[in-house]
């Protein structure tokens, strides 16, 4: 399978992005809070001129501990015409999906399952490849 | 007028330009509804504005073969070869003249009366219609059509492009400016750098004027539209314009420009009335249209109003019925709002006469197929007697909104600046608050305004002192007045909106994010939404967004029931529905016994509870009394004075807590309270009731239930059960919005909100429909007994 994917960490767990839907890889300025959205937003940041609205991916997938003052990088990406940036705790590399996606073993657990295509094999190791859209949409 | 008269010398041809396949389409297949529909179209347009410059001959023109089409589309007439020449004819002929216009020459005079008559029905010894169509082509009409242009248009996607890449460049610009003040620069690279900047800023202003107009240049023609047109139909017309610095795409105010006049001329010709009429129906002679336009984050809100004679929905429906478009069961099935949204149809007018100025069922149906083809909408809301109100919201991309920013804890918002009337100090003025339950009242030029804190509808944690804070005074498109509490305002400024993601527009308090210049990003608030949410919005109001925003519950609020206005032993006025009352007497206040909070009357030898004494002491000497009657007992109530009978909204603001106070109405301008009978005689008159032996069950989560169904159905002689007992009852009642029926009661009384939803017999009730609740409710209770 031809498809480069954008390999990232998230709580000690690797996942992969489609590098296609992803436009940029940038370490984030300042979050304006934004009161009273919906909680896996964490806010509203600018890329230049641009307004993005920073997803918290780790609160999405439901990932407890997690150190999320420290973590800046995020992945830039535009959904249905809007920019958003994916906040990941560390963007490791783009690399070449070596298989297609498959179904993990024995389930991979209720959010997993919305929110990934299946487990993907890479030069690095496996990792989980996720749905840009259901993230965006917080499952919904 | 020049530059009005080129825009439409360059429309009509652009309009024709995208015509010329229709024409040939049409020619081809006269049968064709949608081809003659935009034909028609065009030469109203034409028409209409030939009207306002004053070129008689061109409207002349148009007018014809507007009538001769309408006939076509009415089915009165059928497309035979002589009409179609003619109009085709006509067509080419009001080219010719537009394009002797604009070369400034004269156009030769003649020849219009027989196209005209070509556009006739054919009588019998007519010219057949090709030799008047051959004498209208001159050879060289087309010689002169193509000018050279003095401007170009370019595609508003680059325009886009443009205006982003200066706002990367001004943010890049700051940020060196920060970057140079921190460390040492050679002054002539800062005085270098001083130049480029100062070069940014112009570019930058220059590329926000590129898509931007003021809606003035718009407004401006207006007036004298309005004179023109209200002199020539007898009429007495006064336009009121506010908000014509509102900018907007120079793109949207051209494509606005049509719909408005459209609207201008129906609201001129069929809305207002004669002076003659205006007098008899206690008007003012002077009709008014008043004409707002408001910036609301990424929407332009438009308000046309004119307080004339509103739109005749049963005329509006007789035409529709007889064109075709509906059936009369259809008809009886459509609320009031559908009825009214029938104007937007191809072909209904509700004009008596067609006039040269509008009245052939075009208009309205151009004028939403305009605005939705520019992304926006139009509701109308419509009151017979007393006018009609059309909203037209539009998007305004990229636009630009005067705003303030404020702050509240450490965050900042933008609010814009059209809806703030007045910033206050609340530590520098003398502001007086007072605290009615959870509501904060400021007493604010004379009239007590309800509070709200920013931080708390944000659930942001201030630290600051209430004291220190400001207070925005907010004025909404509907005219309410409201205070809202931030910690600081911290500037003015012009902010560039830019769109929010679907997940964060549902949270309805923000209409979108801007980049201020140093880089930070600041929240645009949905005033008109948070205002809503908070209840801010008057429901009285006539004029308010209310009735736009629920069309539906414009029918409701405009029903009107009289009512007596008193004064109670407080001196405060209050309002008591007429029905209950029965009579007024006057009692020395001997006659009055007060004890343990419970107060009685003695009247004619007969005791009666009395009411209203909480408000104040009884004085000495005679004392007027309001004598209720609800069929079964009477009460007393002890006033001040009886003031006046008036006329309020039946829907009241209801009141949360439940007690002697049904909720608050607005009268001249005042908030007063009702009094709520039903609870006076479920508290005073329990006595004077048979033995309460029937139970009604009822749900009393709903505030509505609690506060004023309860003290109804407790008045009614019943004993009021839980929703979720589970002994049988003689009735239950349960809102339509909650549709578990309760299992063990022997009648069901279903009541809903939506007042054509009630079907007195099957049990279902218009909720504010007292009367037949009532009287299901005895009769339940007579059956049962």
């Amino acid at each position: 399978m031809n498809m480069s994917v954008l390999l990232v960490q998230l709580a000690g767990q690797r996942i992969a992005l489609p590098a296609l839907e992803v436009d940029s890889v940038i370490e984030l300025g300042k979050i304006t809070p934004v009161p009273g959205a919906p909680s896996h937003i964490i806010g509203i940041s600018s890329l230049r001129s641009r307004a993005l609205t920073v997803i918290d991916c780790a609160k999405v997938l439901e990932i407890a501990d997690y150190d999320i003052d420290g973590t800046k990088q995020a992945a830039v990406l535009n959904f249905e015409g809007h920019d958003y940036a994916l906040l990941v705790e560390e963007v490791e590399d783009v690399v070449d999906a070596l298989t297609d996606p498959v179904p993990v073993p024995g389930g991979a657990g209720e959010i997993w399952s919305k929110i990934s295509d299946g487990l993907i094999e890479t030069q690095v190791g496996p990792a989980m490849l996720i749905k840009i859209d259901t993230v965006i949409n917080n499952l919904q | 007028m020049d530059d009005l008269l080129a825009e439409f010398i360059a429309e009509t041809r652009e309009m024709l330009e995208a015509m010329q396949g229709e024409l040939v389409t049409w020619e081809a297949d006269p049968t064709d509804r949608a081809r003659l529909d935009t034909i028609f179209r065009f030469v109203h347009t034409v028409k209409g504005s030939s009207g306002f410059f004053d070129l008689p001959r061109i409207e002349k023109l148009g007018h014809a073969a507007e009538g001769a089409l309408a006939e076509v589309r009415a089915g009165k007439r059928a497309p035979d070869d002589r009409l179609i020449n003619g109009v085709l004819a006509t067509i080419d002929r009001i080219v010719a003249m537009v394009d002797a216009i604009d070369a400034g020459e004269d156009f030769p005079a003649g020849g219009d009366e027989e196209l005209i008559q070509a556009l006739e029905p054919e009588l019998e010894d007519s010219d057949g219609p090709d030799a008047v169509v051959a004498a209208e082509q001159p050879d060289d009409h087309k010689k002169n059509i193509v000018r050279p242009a003095r401007s170009i248009r370019l595609p508003v996607p680059l325009l886009d492009r443009v205006m982003s890449g200066i706002s990367d460049i001004v943010l890049v610009r700051n940020e060196l400016a920060r970057a140079m003040r921190e460390s040492d620069v050679d002054p002539l690279v800062s005085a270098t750098f001083e130049r480029l900047s100062a070069i940014v800023d112009d570019a930058r202003e220059d590329i926000s004027r590129m898509r931007m107009q003021r809606l003035e240049q718009l407004f401006a023609t207006f007036p004298r539209l309005v004179r023109d047109l209200s002199a020539e139909l007898g009429k007495k017309v006064l336009i009121d314009i506010e908000g014509g610095q509102v900018e907007l795409d120079r793109e949207l105010i051209e494509l606005l420009r049509d719909p408005l006049m459209h609207i201008l001329r129906n609201a001129i010709d069929h809305g207002l009335e004669t002076p003659a009429e205006r007098r008899a129906a206690g008007k003012s002679e002077l009709g008014l249209i008043h004409v707002t336009a408001r910036q609301t984050g990424n929407s332009i809100l438009m308000s046309i109003t004119d307080d004339g004679l509103g739109i005749n929905t049963e005329k509006l429906c007789d035409r529709a019925v007889a064109a075709g478009m509906l059936t009369a069961a259809e008809r009886a099935r459509m609320s009031d709002a559908d009825r009214i949204a029938l104007i937007f149809q191809p072909g209904v007018s509700t004009a008596e006469n067609v006039t040269s100025i509008s009245g052939r069922g075009v208009g309205m149906d151009v004028v939403r197929a305009n605005i939705e083809s520019l992304g926006g909408n139009i509701r109308v809301t419509s009151t017979a007697g007393e006018g009609t109100r059309l909203v037209i919201t539009l998007p305004a991309t990229l636009s630009i909104v005067p705003a303030l920013t404020v702050k509240v804890g450490n965050q900042n918002f933008g609010i814009p600046r059209s809806y703030v009337e007045e910033i206050v100090s609340v530590k520098s003025q003398s502001l007086e608050f007072d605290q009615a339950g959870d509501t904060l009242l400021v007493t604010f030029l004379g009239q007590r305004l309800r509070c709200c804190s920013l931080a708390r509808i944000l659930d942001i944690e201030t630290s600051d002192d209430p004291q220190n804070s400001v207070l925005l005074m907010i004025r909404l498109a509907g005219g309410d007045l409201f205070g809202m509490a931030v910690d600081e305002v911290l500037d003015h400024q012009e902010l560039v909106i830019k769109p929010l993601p679907p997940a964060i527009t549902a949270t309805r308090l923000y209409t979108g994010s801007s980049l201020l210049d140093d880089g930070n990003l600041v929240l645009m608030l949905y005033i008109g939404a948070i205002a809503d949410r908070e209840g801010l919005v008057s429901d009285v109001n006539k004029a308010s967004r209310k009735s736009a925003l629920a069309e539906r519950q414009n029918v409701i609020e405009a029903e009107t029931v009289s009512a007596l206005l008193l004064r109670g032993l407080d001196g405060k006025r209050r309002i008591v529905r007429m029905d209950p009352v029965s009579r007024i007497e006057t009692v020395d206040s001997t006659a009055i016994r007060i004890s343990d909070g419970n107060a009685q009357v003695v009247i004619d030898g007969q005791i009666y509870p009395l009411a209203g004494t909480q408000f104040g002491p009884i004085g000495e000497g005679e004392i007027n009394l309001l004598i209720f009657s609800d069929g079964a007992g009477q009460i007393a109530y002890a006033v001040q004075n009886v003031v006046d009978t008036i006329h309020i909204p039946n829907a009241v603001v209801p009141e949360v807590n439940k007690g002697e106070i049904e909720g608050v109405t607005l009268f001249e301008g005042e908030a007063l309270e009702v009094l709520d009978c039903h609870w006076l005689f479920a508290h005073h008159a329990g006595d004077s009731h048979e033995k309460i032996s029937k139970t009604c069950q009822i749900n009393e989560d709903d505030p509505w239930v609690r506060s004023i169904l309860r003290p109804m159905v407790e008045a009614a002689g019943y004993k009021i059960v839980g929703a979720d007992s589970t002994e049988p009852v003689d009735v239950a009642i349960t809102m339509s919005n909650q549709p578990t029926a309760p299992r063990h009661a022997g009648q069901v009384i279903t009541l809903t909100s939506d007042p054509e939803a009630a079907d007195h017999k099957g049990g279902v009730i218009y909720r504010y429909d007292r009367g037949t609740l009532l009287a299901s409710l005895s009769e339940t209770r007579r059956k049962a007994s």
